[in-house]
């Protein structure tokens, strides 16, 4: 049960190795200059992004295969992903941000109120349920969109820059969301920081993107 | 709300500028009505073949406007969102129509869908189904002219959408037609809904095309711009009124129109 990751991931002329195991509920962080490919990692992790070579797979389910041609769509991958910034959409409250996957699944307008409702509360949050995306602190948005991805169950979750952009309150007010999230979370968690207080703060490992002229490394052997 | 005073002051120059603008603008239709004989509008109005006309246009324009946004929008969103070899030339393509003079599109037409056409003598020939000159074929004069108006528009609009909204979608386990409807839609629907009025006020007008592929028959093709251009043959005065009937119309449509959607949009914009 973990996240393992033995690909080539071609992105223009741009060229990354990745090639690790993240174990179920360990928290580990990819550390990396910017533009050194920690947002496509997780792009194809996320499945956004077709891999060159290799193959990605989650408890034991392929993800994506280039051997055997396997590919399973992002909307099936059930991967949790926080982009940078938070990605809320911009047209719907805090409660419609954390119902939309649940609403994807086809899920009843009830149930994906309730468990909305809860992991808002769950948050602390609950008091933002009716406010649009654009009238939160950036700390705030980054709490909803958290929320909305562990809604999902998701089988692993993969921040990308979580506190990048935040004042000291909203760094505060994510750390310690996402310390909680670690302690409840039993997936496999990776985190990319530039902040060397956030690595210290929630990794239990860490890995460096290292580059070189023959393209850009991430490894754990 | 009044704007902020240093914000809002005209650079020297803007202001005269902007009154000349206006002039070329307002002036030619001001002008016209000025000319307008009044006395005969009664009469203009009730007169069977200009109601038909107008009635006529109404139709064929919304279909045109409702024909954009199925096909049209899809094109635009694959514009905005492929690329491929031959895509920057397959987009100047749906855009030439913009600058093709509206004659010359209609006799394209004819060559496509005349009895004669491409898939005009197949059509024809195979179901008996003739386009040119009925009112399907000013239906879809009007669509090649004013449809890459909405092309334009929806393409920059789809391509402002931020990747990470659509990539979070799918990854919160959106499909693609979710991802389309609950999210790309709401957020280009200010341009969406600038798109249609600009598509429909084309269609509305649209006169070479129309009259080259459709024709200029009386109650069933000849739209309101074509009763004008054919009542100028007779004399200024009917021209001027049915002119002043087409403005109105057209008017009316574009002030409730925008004023009913975009007030909406604002709301939601300013929460």
């Amino acid at each position: 049960m973990s996240l393992s990751i033995n690909a080539v991931i071609t992105r223009d002329s741009f060229e990354l190795n990745a090639q690790f195991i993240v174990q179920q509920g360990e928290c580990v962080a990819v550390m990396g200059a910017n533009g050194s490919g920690k947002s496509t990692l997780f792009a194809a992790i996320a499945g956004l992004l077709p891999i060159s070579s290799g193959h990605i797979s989650v408890n034991n389910v392929v993800f994506t295969d280039t051997a055997t041609r396997t590919w399973v769509q992002p909307e099936k991958r059930s991967v949790g992903l926080l982009t940078q910034g938070g990605a809320l959409f911009p047209h719907l409250t805090c409660q419609q941000n954390v119902e939309f996957g649940l609403r994807a699944r086809g899920e009843s307008r009830h149930s994906r109120r309730t468990r909305a409702q809860n992991m808002l509360a769950q948050f602390g949050i609950d008091h933002l349920a009716d406010r649009l995306p654009h009238q939160l602190s950036g700390g705030q948005r980054q709490r909803v969109a958290i929320a909305r991805t562990l809604v999902l169950h998701p089988v692993a979750l993969l921040l990308d820059e979580p506190t990048v952009a935040l004042d000291s309150q909203g760094r505060t007010e994510v750390l310690e969301t996402l310390l909680a999230t670690r302690e409840t979370f039993t997936g496999p968690i990776v985190f990319t920081s530039h902040d060397e207080r956030d690595v210290a703060a929630l990794a239990q490992r860490t890995l460096t993107i290292s580059t070189s002229a023959r393209g850009n490394v991430v490894t754990d052997m | 709300m009044r704007r902020n005073f240093a914000v809002s002051q005209a650079p020297r120059g803007v202001i005269a500028a902007a009154v000349v603008g206006l002039m070329l603008l307002v002036l030619p239709v001001l002008a016209m009505l000025l000319r307008v004989p009044w006395s005969a509008l009664p009469e203009i109005v009730t007169d069977e073949a200009n109601r038909s006309a107008l009635l006529l246009s109404l139709r064929t324009s919304v279909l045109a406007t409702l024909l954009s946004v199925a096909v049209g929008a899809p094109v635009a969103w694959l514009i905005a969102h492929y690329s491929f070899p031959g895509m920057r030339v397959l987009r100047a393509l749906c855009v030439l129509p913009m600058v093709l003079p509206p004659v010359v599109g209609g006799v394209a037409l004819i060559y496509v869908l005349g009895k004669n056409g491409v898939v005009g003598q197949y059509l024809w020939e195979w179901f008996g189904i003739r386009i040119a000159f009925t009112e399907s074929a000013a239906v879809l004069a009007q669509f090649f002219v004013a449809a890459p108006y909405f092309i334009v528009v929806m393409e920059s609009a789809f391509a402002n959408v931020d990747p990470a909204l659509v990539g979070v979608s799918r990854s919160l386990g959106a499909r693609p037609w979710h991802v389309l409807l609950r999210v790309q839609f709401p957020l280009v629907r200010p341009a969406l809904i600038a798109g249609l009025v600009l598509t429909w006020a084309r269609a509305l007008g649209e006169f070479g095309a129309t009259i080259t592929f459709a024709g200029n028959t009386q109650g069933r093709t000849q739209t309101l711009p074509l009763a004008v251009y054919t009542a100028l043959e007779s004399g200024r005065d009917a021209a001027l009124l049915l002119s002043v009937v087409l403005i109105a119309v057209s008017f009316i449509v574009l002030v409730s129109l925008k004023s009913h959607w975009t007030s909406g949009v604002l709301r939601r914009g300013q929460q």
